[in-house]
């Protein structure tokens, strides 16, 4: 099992046993862990730059693991989140996974169930990072445009002519490849495909063209 | 003339009758009589007047009308004065115009004669202040002044005046005044007293007249007319004058004779006569002119009349005074003798003194008073005889005088002097004193003999006169005050009343003596020792012969012993009624003898007797109620028989029909031969209580318990049908047996000890109190039983009323309900126990997971290879741990729905509380709900069940958190509290934040079966009470400020019985 560097295990259970346990158990794979006994506890701590996983109680005195992740996601943070519960149903676990939980595990669940969630959790918060780095790194690209450009590269992902584009922008199409030029020229980018990745890596959404012929 | 004087006497007999001031304004017949005598009277008065005037000149020498008019006043009441005036006038009226005299002169001429009559006779008969006779010498006098002078000067003036005035007349005013005046004065003098002499004493003296002086009238009648003719007629007018004087002796002669009536009459004959002869130019006055010839007459007449009637009036007031001397001294009631101071000669006795002295008048007369009384002579009538001859007048001379027929009579005498025929005589008036004195004699006697009668009597006597005040007071009544005579008189005796008493005392005696009524009345009075002592004095009004009252006699009893006796006799008498009354008792005799009935009046008023009937054996027996009556009638008979007290009780029927029930208690009394006499007892009205006792029997017999009577000796008295039943027995074979036959024989030997210790304190309290009490059936088999025993005092002692109860089914019921209680209580816990599956799971899985992550992390650590041993044991004893506290949680399930008896052990709360809050952790995460205690680190133990606890608190929780579903999430909470509340209980209260317990659920909320929510059994808290309460402890729910509910538990420290 490979851990990724500089990732760290979080375990909150208002349980002691349990988090005894969590902690004896993290440990013996050989992740870095640190345990809390109640989630006000963890919300204290500054957040951790690297990958990291937090393992949950549902059911725990004052902020329950639910409440803990809608927090998290108020706060856009990206630890990855695995439920355990010692009395779960299925809404709690739906509700759970629909907001982005890695995994909701019922006590008492087995070693290496908890282990291969903590392993995704961890894998995802790789890739989640890795993400949200060419995300950051499209943006900064696009923060040069200028808003004109901006438009221009809205409409250009959709795949229309720059003629199309100066219509629906209201001006010439010579302007619009002028436009078009210093964009691509901006960004460092060459083709259309190339655009669009950028696009799609800065989570662009296409416009919608009000004149679009279907 | 007779008629005249008839009605005018009439007039004057009525007007005497009649009130003086009686103006009573009505023509009866008698005035329209009177009236009509007037005016025909006046009339021929006037024409009379006329027909003596002398011609040519007329000059009236006598004018009768006026006088005619006031003999009328005269004879006439005042009151019908007006009626005569009235008369009068049309006659006046009449008689003027024929002589063609103006009608003013008229009117004049009667005003002036009515003046004149008016004034005289007014004045006449104020001063004579009476009837006008004019046979009395003032009478004659006052006439003279009034009717003849005074009248007539007077109204002269007005008669001359008017004629002047008028320009009738000619002459002189004084010639006119003069003329009348003498005419006027001659007609009173003679036609006015001729009327009023008649009038009033002419005609009865007719009457009674003897024919003797009828021949003497006649005589003298013929006689005056004889000389009167021969003097006023035939004498010429130069003749000696001497010759009317041989009128005279007639005049007198009438005068003496026939007193003023005939000396009345002799006048207006002469005075006719002599006018008329000189009218007709004859007699002595003719000679000088017309006047002077009136003049003459006139003063001829006048001065013939006066003399002649003031003689007439004397010789008939002489007359009339011998005739009523005469009068009395014939029929007076005292004897009376005339005697002859002279010689003693009686010259005259009354008829009384015949009568009374038996001699005749014959025989007295001539004989001296000597010659009647010498006999037995004594100094007295020697005494009378020396001093009549000397001529004192004699008063109140007694002298007993014997008479013909030698009786002695007791006379007393009266003398006085008299001149008889000028000699002086006495008149000795003897008074018969004899039946007097023999009356007054008889009465002295009489009073004596009643006062020896009085003095000796036994009682105290008094006597009264008419004026109230006592006149007599026997030697008893003085012996008896220790006073005098002298002090007791008129109101003296009143000093020895009672003051108390003396108001009354003289108040029944004045009002009984105003009323002439008999009284009694009883007082205090006081004895010579001091002592006031009870009188009973009766008086009776007293007459005297003629049965005129005169006064009061009253005799008096000291009735102080007696009234004493009463007094005592009647308290005693009341002090029984009222008791008898306050007893309700109806006290009775019967007189046995006279088969008499004595009933007080309110109680024959009770039985519907009337007060006055008479009430007999058969009568009052009449009321006892038909089905009783045989029995009583026995009753009596037996005990007339036995002598024994008789007491029975049976019903009597009232009017109305009302049916009472009494009790009745009598004794005979015998005589000395045994026979009985009377029969007195009570009767007492029992109707209540028998009704009571009815009741009583209704309601013991109704009563669902068994119910047993048990006297003070253990025997039974009463049992009630539930008896028989419960027992086997029929109630005759219960009936005076020992109660003990009820009991198993195991207790009986000790029953009469237990018995006996509740006979000396009875209360009513449950019997053998902690131990479980047994009885025997009659067939000997026993039966659990609960006893209420209640002592009832009753006349014959105290009774316990014993409420026996077959508890048999009730135990059998309370077992039931103890199972069914704890059947559901583990029905209850199974149900909470599902209820808290997640949370039992939760709980058994988080030390699973900590076992499976400790093992997981041991496998790992030997996998790889580089084992810590000392890490190993602390992972395999955190796993041993783990699966301990698993195994507990697993336990506690157990212990919550395995079906076990309760078990009582010592417990803290507090540790049950915390128990609690552990087991319901996973479920208040689960609803999100804080649970917070407040517990007190002081609680004692108590004797508790841990389990039934727990269930009871894991219930309210759950139901709090149930509560709080709709609650946000800040306010979710639940609070259990523990404390002592100091009386050796503890509180444990469990709070929430939720809705609260709905008003509609309140009453039923610790109800089994009750339930406010949907998936609910209903059983929560209804096992929760049977549990607090199967501690002896309370539950309580209320809504509580700020939201929530609280629920209150209370259990007793000390422990409790199940």
């Amino acid at each position: 099992m490979r851990i990724p560097r500089k990732s760290l295990v979080f375990a909150i259970d208002d349980d002691a046993s349990v988090r005894k346990g969590l902690a004896r158990l993290l440990r013996s794979v050989g992740y870095k862990s640190e345990i809390f006994e109640s989630a006000s506890d963890f919300l204290a701590r500054r957040s951790h730059s690297g990958p990291s996983c937090v393992i949950v109680d549902v059911q725990m005195p004052g902020i329950n693991g639910m409440d803990l992740q809608e927090t998290l996601i108020q706060h856009r943070r990206e630890e990855q989140l695995v439920f355990i519960t010692g009395h779960g149903d299925i809404p709690m676990c739906a509700q759970a996974m629909k907001a982005g939980a890695v995994d909701f595990l019922r006590k008492p669940f087995r070693g290496d169930e908890l282990l291969q969630s903590v392993q995704n959790a961890l894998i995802r918060s790789v890739e989640q990072r890795r993400r949200s780095a060419e995300q950051n790194e499209a943006r900064r690209l696009l923060d040069l445009l200028t808003p004109r450009e901006f438009e221009v590269l809205q409409h250009v992902i959709t795949g229309m002519l720059n003629k199309q584009i100066a219509g629906e922008l209201g001006t010439a199409e010579k302007t619009v490849k002028v436009h078009r030029g210093r964009m691509m020229q901006k960004l460092g980018i060459t083709s259309v495909a190339e655009l669009v990745r950028l696009a799609q890596k800065a989570c662009l959404a296409p416009v919608a063209s009000s004149k679009t012929k279907v | 003339m007779k008629s005249i004087s008839v009605q005018l006497g009439a007039a004057d007999n009525q007007s005497r009758a009649q009130h003086a001031g009686d103006w009573n304004v009505r023509l009866d017949s008698p005035m329209l009589v009177t009236g009509l005598v007037v005016f025909v009277g006046y009339y021929l008065g006037a024409k009379l007047g006329f027909a003596l005037t002398f011609r040519p000149v007329p000059v009236s020498v006598l004018w009768p009308p006026n006088s005619i008019l006031a003999a009328a006043l005269l004879l006439t009441p005042l009151r019908m004065w007006w009626l005569v005036l009235l008369a009068a006038f049309p006659a006046h009226w009449a008689a003027e115009l024929q002589s063609q005299v103006p009608a003013t002169m008229i009117l004049c001429w009667f005003i002036s004669n009515s003046c004149e009559a008016v004034i005289g006779a007014g004045l006449a008969r104020y001063l004579i202040g009476g009837p006008v006779r004019l046979n009395r010498l003032s009478s004659v006098g006052y006439f003279c002044l009034c009717v003849v002078f005074t009248g007539p000067f007077l109204s002269s003036f007005l008669d001359a005046g008017f004629v002047a005035w008028n320009g009738w007349g000619h002459g002189a005013y004084w010639e006119i005044w003069r003329v009348r005046f003498t005419s006027n004065v001659l007609a009173a003098l003679t036609v006015a007293p001729l009327i009023v002499t008649w009038a009033t004493s002419g005609i009865p003296q007719l009457r009674k007249a003897r024919p003797s002086r009828y021949l003497e009238a006649g005589l003298l009648l013929l006689g005056l007319l004889l000389v009167s003719f021969a003097v006023l007629y035939r004498l010429g007018s130069g003749a000696d004058s001497a010759f009317l004087y041989l009128l005279l002796p007639f005049l007198l002669w009438a005068a003496v004779q026939l007193g003023s009536c005939g000396a009345s009459s002799a006048l207006a004959i002469v005075t006719f006569s002599a006018i008329w002869s000189a009218t007709h130019g004859h007699g002595p006055f003719v000679g000088g002119s017309a006047e002077q010839n009136a003049l003459a007459v006139q003063v001829f007449l006048i001065v013939l009349s006066v003399p002649l009637i003031f003689l007439a009036a004397v010789i008939e007031e002489r007359a009339n005074v011998e005739e009523r001397f005469l009068k009395v001294f014939r029929s007076s009631p005292d004897a009376m003798l005339i005697i002859r101071r002279r010689d003693s000669c009686i010259i005259d006795v009354n008829e009384r003194w015949q009568t009374i002295f038996g001699y005749r008048r014959e025989e007295a007369i001539q004989h001296t008073i000597s010659d009647f009384y010498s006999n037995g002579a004594n100094d007295d009538v020697k005494r009378l005889i020396a001093d009549t001859s000397e001529g004192k007048p004699l008063h109140d001379f007694q002298l007993s005088l014997r008479t013909k027929t030698g009786d002695v009579r007791e006379t007393v005498l009266f003398a006085g002097t008299v001149d008889i025929a000028g000699e002086p005589c006495f008149v000795v008036l003897i008074r018969d004193i004899t039946d007097r004195k023999r009356r007054e004699a008889a009465v002295r006697e009489s009073e004596e003999r009643f006062r020896v009668v009085a003095d000796s009597a036994p009682v105290l006597i008094w006597m009264s006169g008419l004026d109230r005040l006592c006149t007599f007071f026997n030697e008893p009544w003085l012996q008896f005050t220790g006073r005098t005579m002298e002090q007791e008189m008129g109101n003296g005796w009143a000093d020895g009343v009672h003051p108390d008493d003396l108001e009354k005392c003289l108040k029944t005696y004045v009002t009984a003596f105003d009323a002439r009524e008999p009284f009694v009345m009883q007082y205090r009075l006081r004895r010579h020792d001091g002592q006031y002592r009870w009188i009973s004095d009766s008086g009776v009004p007293r007459y005297d012969a003629r049965k005129n009252f005169a006064g009061y006699i009253g005799s008096c009893m000291d009735v102080t012993e007696l009234i004493n006796k009463e007094q005592a006799l009647r308290e005693s008498e009341q002090r029984m009624s009222l008791a008898a009354d306050a007893a309700g008792l109806i006290m009775w005799t019967w007189d046995i003898r006279r088969d008499e009935v004595s009933l007080s009046d309110k109680d024959r008023a009770f039985f519907g007797f009337s007060p006055r009937e008479k009430l007999n054996g058969d009568r009052v027996r009449s009321i006892v109620h038909l089905e009783d009556r045989q029995f009583v009638g026995q009753l009596v008979e037996n005990s007339l028989r036995t002598r024994e007290e008789l007491e029975a009780e049976y019903r009597v029927v009232l009017p109305g029909g009302k049916v009472r029930w009494v009790t009745r208690r009598g004794r005979v009394e015998f005589d000395g031969n045994g026979d009985p006499v009377c029969e007195r007892g009570v009767l007492m009205d029992i109707t209540e209580r028998k009704q009571a006792e009815e009741k009583f029997r209704l309601a013991t017999e109704a009563s669902p318990s068994g119910i047993i009577l048990v006297n003070d000796r253990g025997r039974i008295v009463l049992v009630n049908s539930q008896i028989e039943k419960l027992f086997g027995y029929q109630r005759e074979e219960l009936l005076d047996k020992p109660v003990e036959i009820l009991v198993p024989e195991r207790f009986a030997s000790q029953h009469p000890v237990h018995r006996a210790e509740f006979f000396a304190g009875p209360t009513a309290r449950a019997m053998g109190a902690g131990r479980e009490l047994f009885a025997r059936r009659k067939d000997g088999s026993e039966f659990p039983v609960e006893i209420g025993l209640n002592p009832i005092q009753t006349p014959d002692g105290i009774l316990v009323l014993a409420a026996v109860v077959d508890i048999f089914p009730r135990k059998l019921a309370e077992a039931e309900a103890l199972q069914r209680r704890e059947e559901l209580g583990h029905l209850s816990r199974v149900a909470v126990m599902g209820e808290m599956a997640a949370s039992i799971a939760h709980e058994l899985n988080q030390p699973l997971a900590g076992i499976i992550s400790n093992a997981s992390a041991g496998q790992r650590f030997i996998d790889r290879g580089n084992v810590d041993l000392g890490e190993l044991r602390d992972i395999l004893a955190d796993i041993v741990a783990d699966g301990r506290r698993a195994g507990d949680v697993i336990r506690g399930v157990q212990s919550m729905v395995k079906k076990s008896a309760p078990a009582r052990q010592r417990v803290n709360l507090n540790d049950l509380v915390m128990n609690v809050v552990h087991m319901v952790k996973p479920n208040a995460m689960h609803h999100s709900c804080e649970v917070q205690t407040l517990l007190d680190p002081n609680l004692p133990p108590i004797e508790a069940d841990p389990i039934q606890i727990q269930q009871v608190l894991i219930n309210l929780v759950i139901n709090a958190f149930e509560a709080m579903r709709n609650t946000t999430l800040s306010r979710r909470k639940v609070v259990i509290a523990t404390e002592q509340n100091g009386d050796g209980a503890i509180c444990m209260s469990v709070r929430d934040y939720g809705i609260g317990i709905p008003h509609e659920a309140r009453e039923r909320l610790f109800d089994h079966f009750f339930t406010t929510k949907a998936e609910g059994l209903g059983m929560g808290l209804g096992i929760v009470r049977s549990i607090v309460e199967s501690h002896a402890g309370t539950v309580a729910a209320e809504n509580v400020d700020g939201g929530g509910a609280r629920f209150h538990l209370t259990l007793p420290v000390s422990a409790a019985a199940l």
